[in-house]
């Protein structure tokens, strides 16, 4: 299996008084806004997963450089197609089965961040890869409250195997902070809203007593787990390190949320009611996320819009059937018609993300201009499951590294690459990491 | 007992295959077995026979060669009966010359080859198992040879000698899980606050088909920061910072419908209370509600009350302890038919406020916990001491140490410091405590007797909360920890003991969503959406009381000597009135009609359909075609589709989930049920599938799953009888792949049953996979097979296979690791 480079089990290896984070030194790379005298801002980056593949049909579009044509799948996002480059031709061929037969769904969200073909298990010895927004964390999250954030919308499943003889582990996680641990996400808007900002408000006596208390029990459990790993065997004691390097992460995530949170001009609050419809809830996260980019509270943002698999039904555009029914179209049209539905639904949810971005002004710049965030899945059309030839969008300028507006065509390149030139933008510099072979050429003209 | 070790030695001399000769051992020593013993004391005794001593008889054993003896025996079939039939009867698409499917079997040449290739021979041995191979048009093989063929696979790749010692297995260290996490809350503190639920926990991850696997339970930072809001949550809840303020309590209420009821709790002392009820319902609207106000179940006004709000109050005299205030929302003057929520009572909260003289008692949880004050003779670091020194036994489920105390004194004392009350430090401390790895995880100490290198006897308070979790799903009692404490739980029969004591306990009905739903894939029931205009009774009522139906039918074949058959074959069931309804069965005696609310209007959709006293259920027999859980209307929900039934996935579910015999993935490029279906849009289901059975193809596994799924086709895609579907009658007659014909689903479980066998294997390696908390390996196939011999000497009772599963050697033993 492809080696990830940097390799945050090695570090973790030492006892928890040795517990530190990864001294790697690479530094924050600020934004490169040309003509600007201002401190540059930082790029951010975002990684936006839907299930299920697409009607590729309808949503890839054809046509090279500028001139290329908007499918009508894509068509919410006409206004904006300055801000984005239609990346075609990049693969994620450890999607394949690879003599592990079926359960395409399964490794398509495992390989989604990783590039690494998952171990096919139903439950014992899980293990996949590190994904590139925890490569990125582990170095670039440093400089934030929060070195990163997962969200998502629907829990985890809570019955059997989830595809085809994997585990459901798989399929509802797309961030990976080692390679056998998931980074849970949070579904809840308002849990995710406090996680990152707190409760939005000054700090008041009784929350800084809370903080002091809660620094006292994590030094206290710290001792005791510590002193408990002394007498565990080889595989327990990688459970506790999980659960050690959880209490270290929390440890310095309240030393950086001791000064509150700058909302600016606009202050904010925690959401108060809970989401309408599938698309309101993640309108609710991408709200969320202009806000914890805004405010510089984290840099590197993973969503999963639905789980892997997911069979959600969208009665709102008037489709009651589920996703991933539909999905195994078997070329029927109106199946097919109806996941291009479902492929538009998103993408103006999308659409509306980017919007945001784009109306926030960031330095000189706004946000959109020093973000990478990448669309798409490791499936490309739902019914045939290949893992080539994905859908894949890039959007914003990373601050230069990118020229948006284009559709680039590569050749079966591992998608890979281009998450390597994306820990690239912003200063993490691995060699190659899961499958890939080298930094993506002609992101910018 | 001396005897029976000799006996046992002799046996275990001859090797492989001994599985024949173990039945035989089993129920000679039971024979012997001391008269005087309660018979299952006796069997236990046996069974230990089996185990304990034969294993330390074996510990010099040399493992080798009884391995290769077990080889020698497979590697010796392979060259005479094997081989020869697959070049007789596959070679021709399968051998030198020809490769269909790339699957060339000529090079294989010996065990290694073959288990080095397991994935290519499970599907060998599950395909021909079927006859699905050699395809049924060009070849057959008698069932004999198909089954001889399948075995010898199964023994080559997941068996090893059971005649020789196998290591018990090492059970990776687990997380609690949020189930396991919620019913160690409620039981430490007398608290069931669910605080999985109220701080939003991940949900857990599954594996082996069970939330509890200690490899797949991970603990991300997001976990680890919920566990930290958790443990502030629930010191708030347990420790009470300022006794004046239980002056006055509030308790939020929730929405009530017509016959509904809002209960809730409060610790009074005695003296005079003044007791309140916010309420509001159908503003706007016109028509008073009768409601009902008891305390106690003793009623203390019956009162109408106008639709907007009001706080209605009382004053009362109380006597001291917890007494419950029920509020009834018993009449409603305009009929509930238009499926309106807006008739509904809007209960917002019961207060009290007391009593007039006197202090308010601290509730009990508190009480509980606060054992130490300190005072002029009592240090705050002795006080915190005591308490807890008492209180981390149970919290980490075994004797602590000084190592233990002492940072979380530290906690204490940090916030004593700080100038923090008492309370608010002991709330300090017990936060710590609740997010300390030894409370969230569950660690088995080294510290058991080494019985033979590399395997420990666990300790007997590791024992006991592998006996607690998996019996309810939560931490060990006073009683249990009681057994620990003076060293029983080494002993068999305490084991025993306890066991039968804790199944009976109604903390076990956690069996239910933790093992039982999860084996049934039950879970998978809440993801089922049946469409409403199809079945306008559909509600989410209706599916909370099919999960009911099968939870009771479960657990009184648990308690109640039921049998693996009895899922198949049981003549009893339980109903409340809306299953009467969907039964189309009495209720107490009544007609369901009798039990439904005056006004309800059939014919619509999304009507919301009140049954008058929806929470009683009575055990009643079964009539006609239903037996058993398979027409249970979870299961037959369960594997429908929104608008019809799929005799596919119900004949699936069978083989997969029940006899755990599962068919094998369609292979590739098979054209879907569908198509049939479109080119054949007037035949009935059941001929659509006939004609895609037709395609050799697809034939082999729905040969299978077809007829099963068939013979349940009286029931409809929610579960109800039916004699016609789109207007042709039901044909539920069929002939099983073993050749066993039957009419009706009766005669179909009733032909089911010649597999008890194979279920009871299946059910074997499911309960001792969720009672271990891990996959099981090759060596732990061996004690599946004791646990089925044991359980089959006692007429399959469901009792014995958990009763075999305690006290085999992979629950109370363990492989400890080296680095």
């Amino acid at each position: 299996m492809p080696a990830t480079q940097i390799n945050r089990r090695t570090l973790l290896r030492g006892a928890g008084a040795a517990l530190g984070l990864p001294l790697l030194d690479a530094m924050a790379k600020p934004g490169l806004l040309a003509g600007s005298d201002a401190v540059p801002k930082p790029i951010r980056l975002a990684w936006v997963f839907f299930p299920n593949g697409t009607n590729a049909s309808r949503w890839l579009p054809n046509g090279e450089g500028r001139d290329w044509e908007m499918t009508s799948s894509l068509e919410p996002l006409a206004d904006l197609r300055d801000d984005f480059c239609v990346m075609r031709g990049l693969a994620h061929n450890n999607g394949f089965a690879l003599g592990d037969g079926p359960g395409d769904h399964a490794r398509s969200a495992a390989v989604f961040l990783t590039g690494v073909h998952p171990y096919k298990t139903a439950g014992s010895k899980i293990r996949v890869g590190r994904s590139a927004d925890q490569i990125a964390a582990d170095v670039y999250g440093r400089h934030t409250r929060l070195p990163s954030i997962e969200l998502g919308t629907e829990p985890g499943r809570g019955a059997g195997a989830c595809d085809s003889g994997y585990a459901c582990v798989y399929s509802n996680n797309i961030s990976w902070r080692t390679e056998s641990q998931p980074m849970a996400k949070e579904v809840r808007p308002r849990m995710a809203f406090e996680r990152l900002f707190g409760s939005g408000k000054e700090l008041d006596e009784d929350a800084r007593r809370r903080l002091f208390l809660r620094k006292s029990v994590l030094d206290s459990v710290s001792t005791q787990a510590s002193s408990l790993r002394k007498s565990l065997g080889k595989d327990d004691r990688s459970k506790l390190d999980e659960y050690l390097s959880s209490v270290r992460d929390i440890e310095v995530r309240i030393e950086r949320s001791e000064t509150p949170v700058d909302f600016g001009d606009e202050p904010a609050s925690p959401p108060d009611r809970e989401p309408i419809d599938h698309g309101d809830h993640i309108r609710m996260f991408y709200d969320l996320l202009v806000l914890a980019f805004r405010t510089d509270s984290t840099r590197i943002a993973t969503f999963m819009l639905a789980n892997e698999g997911s069979n959600q039904s969208f009665p709102m555009i008037g489709i009651k059937d589920g996703h991933h029914e539909l999905s195994h179209h078997e070329d029927k049209q109106d199946k097919m018609d109806k996941i291009a539905q479902i492929d538009r639904y998103y993408a103006e949810q999308f659409a509306y993300f980017l919007k945001r971005l784009k109306e926030t002004p960031d330095g000189e710049a706004n946000l959109l201009d020093n973000s990478l965030i990448v669309y798409g899945c490791a499936i490309s059309d739902g019914n045939r499951h290949d893992h080539d030839n994905l859908p894949i969008l890039l959007a914003g300028r990373g601050g230069g590294a990118v020229s948006p507006g284009r559709l680039v065509k590569y050749s079966n390149v591992p998608l890979n690459n281009l998450f390597l030139s994306m820990l690239s933008a912003v200063g993490v510099s691995a060699d190659r990491f899961g499958d890939s072979t080298g930094l993506l050429d002609r992101l910018t003209v | 007992m001396v005897i029976h070790d000799i006996s046992l030695e002799r046996e275990r001399e001859e090797s492989f295959p001994s599985f024949i000769r173990w039945r035989a051992l089993l129920i000679r020593v039971r024979s012997m077995v001391l008269p005087g013993c309660t018979s299952a004391v006796a069997a236990f005794l046996t069974f230990l026979t089996t185990y304990g001593i034969s294993h330390s008889v074996m510990a010099d054993d040399v493992e080798v060669d009884r391995t290769s003896a077990f080889d020698a025996a497979l590697a010796e079939e392979w060259q005479a009966k094997i081989l020869p039939i697959l070049s007789d009867h596959c070679f021709d698409c399968h051998g030198p010359e020809t490769q269909e499917a790339s699957v060339n079997f000529s090079t294989f040449t010996d065990l290694a080859s073959i288990r080095s290739q397991s994935a290519l021979w499970d599907q060998v041995g599950g395909l021909v198992k079927l006859g699905a191979m050699p395809p049924p048009d060009t070849d057959t093989l008698d069932e004999d040879t198909r089954e001889r063929i399948a075995s010898w696979v199964e023994n080559t790749l997941h068996r090893v000698d059971c005649g020789v010692v196998q290591p018990p297995g090492h059970v990776t260290l687990r997380r609690l899980n949020n189930f396991e996490y919620d019913n160690t809350v409620r039981d430490l503190f007398g608290l069931d606050v669910l605080p999985s639920k109220k701080l939003g926990f991940v949900s857990d991850e599954v594996g082996n088909g069970f939330d509890n696997q200690g490899e797949v339970l991970s603990l991300p930072p997001l976990m680890m920061e919920k566990y930290l809001a958790a443990a502030e949550w629930i010191a708030d809840q347990v420790i009470v910072l300022k006794r004046e303020s239980l002056r006055r309590q509030r308790n939020d209420g929730t929405p009530i419908s017509l016959t509904e009821s809002f209960k809730t709790d409060f610790e009074f002392a005695e003296g005079e209370y003044q007791l309140s009820a916010r309420l509001r319902f159908g503003e706007g609207q016109s028509g008073a509600i009768r409601v009902r106000l008891s305390i106690n179940g003793e009623e203390l006004e019956t009162f109408d009350l106008p639709p907007g709000e009001d706080t209605k109050r009382w004053t009362r005299s109380m006597s001291s302890g917890v007494h419950s205030i029920q509020l009834d929302y018993l009449a409603d003057p305009e009929p509930p038919s238009r499926g309106r929520n807006d008739r509904r009572l809007f209960v917002d909260w019961i207060g009290i406020e007391g009593p007039r003289d006197g202090l308010p008692p601290f509730p009990r949880p508190h009480r509980d916990f606060m054992i130490a004050e300190p005072n002029e003779s009592l240090s705050v670091q002795d006080a915190a001491k005591q308490i807890f020194s008492t209180y981390l036994t149970r919290a980490y489920r075994r004797p602590i140490d000084e190592a233990d105390l002492t940072p979380i004194l530290a906690v204490v004392q940090k916030a004593s410091e700080a100038g923090w009350s008492f309370p608010e430090a002991i709330r300090a401390g017990l936060e710590a405590s609740l997010s300390s790895p030894a409370f969230l995880f569950r660690a088995e100490s080294a510290s058991g007797s080494e019985v033979r290198p590399g395997v420990i006897r666990l300790n007997d308070f590791d024992l006991a909360s592998r006996l607690s979790y998996f019996v309810w799903s939560s931490c060990p009692d006073d009683e249990l920890y009681r057994a620990a404490s003076a060293g029983e739980l080494q002993e068999p029969a305490a084991i025993s003991e306890q066991f039968s004591r804790m199944i009976q306990s109604a903390k076990a009905d956690s069996l239910f969503h933790g093992f039982f739903a999860q084996w049934l894939g039950l879970r998978n029931l809440e993801a089922v959406t049946p469409d409403t205009r199809t079945f306008p009774i559909w509600s989410d009522r209706l599916r909370q009381a099919m999960l009911k139906e099968t939870e009771l039918v479960c657990l009184e074949l648990l308690r109640n000597r039921g049998t693996i058959g009895d899922f198949l074959t049981a003549d009893f069931t339980f109903i409340n009135p809306r299953l009467a309804e969907l039964y189309e069965v009495d209720f107490d005696g009544k007609s369901w009609e009798t039990w439904l609310i005056r006004g309800n209007n059939p014919g619509r959709r999304t009507l919301q359909r009140r049954f008058v006293d929806e929470e009683r259920w009575e055990r009643t027999s079964l009539n006609g075609q239903r037996r058993g859980i398979l027409t249970h209307a979870s299961l037959l929900t369960m594997t429908s589709n929104p608008t019809r039934t799929s005799p596919v996935k119900r004949g699936k579910w069978v083989l997969e989930t029940l006899i755990g015999d599962p068919p094998p993935p369609a292979p590739p490029g098979v054209p879907a049920l569908e198509d049939t279906q479109k080119d054949h849009q007037n035949l009935s289901l059941r001929e659509q599938l006939e004609i895609h059975r037709a395609n050799p193809s697809c034939a082999s596994c729905h040969r299978v799953m077809d007829p099963i799924g068939l013979g349940l086709e009286n029931f409809d895609a929610i579960g109800r009888w039916r004699d016609k579907d789109q207007g042709k009658d039901v044909v539920a007659s069929g002939e099983l792949a073993n050749g066993r014909n039957f009419s009706g689903a009766k005669e179909l479980a009733e032909a089911l049953l010649v597999e008890q066998s194979k279920m009871s294997k299946h059910f074997a390696s499911k309960l001792l996979t969720f009672a271990l908390g891990r996959g099981l390996t090759s060596a732990d196939q061996c004690v599946v097979d004791d646990i089925v011999r044991f359980a089959e000497a006692r007429n399959f009772e469901l009792l014995a296979f958990f009763e075999a599963v305690v006290q085999s050697e992979p629950f109370r033993y363990a492989s400890f690791q080296e680095d």
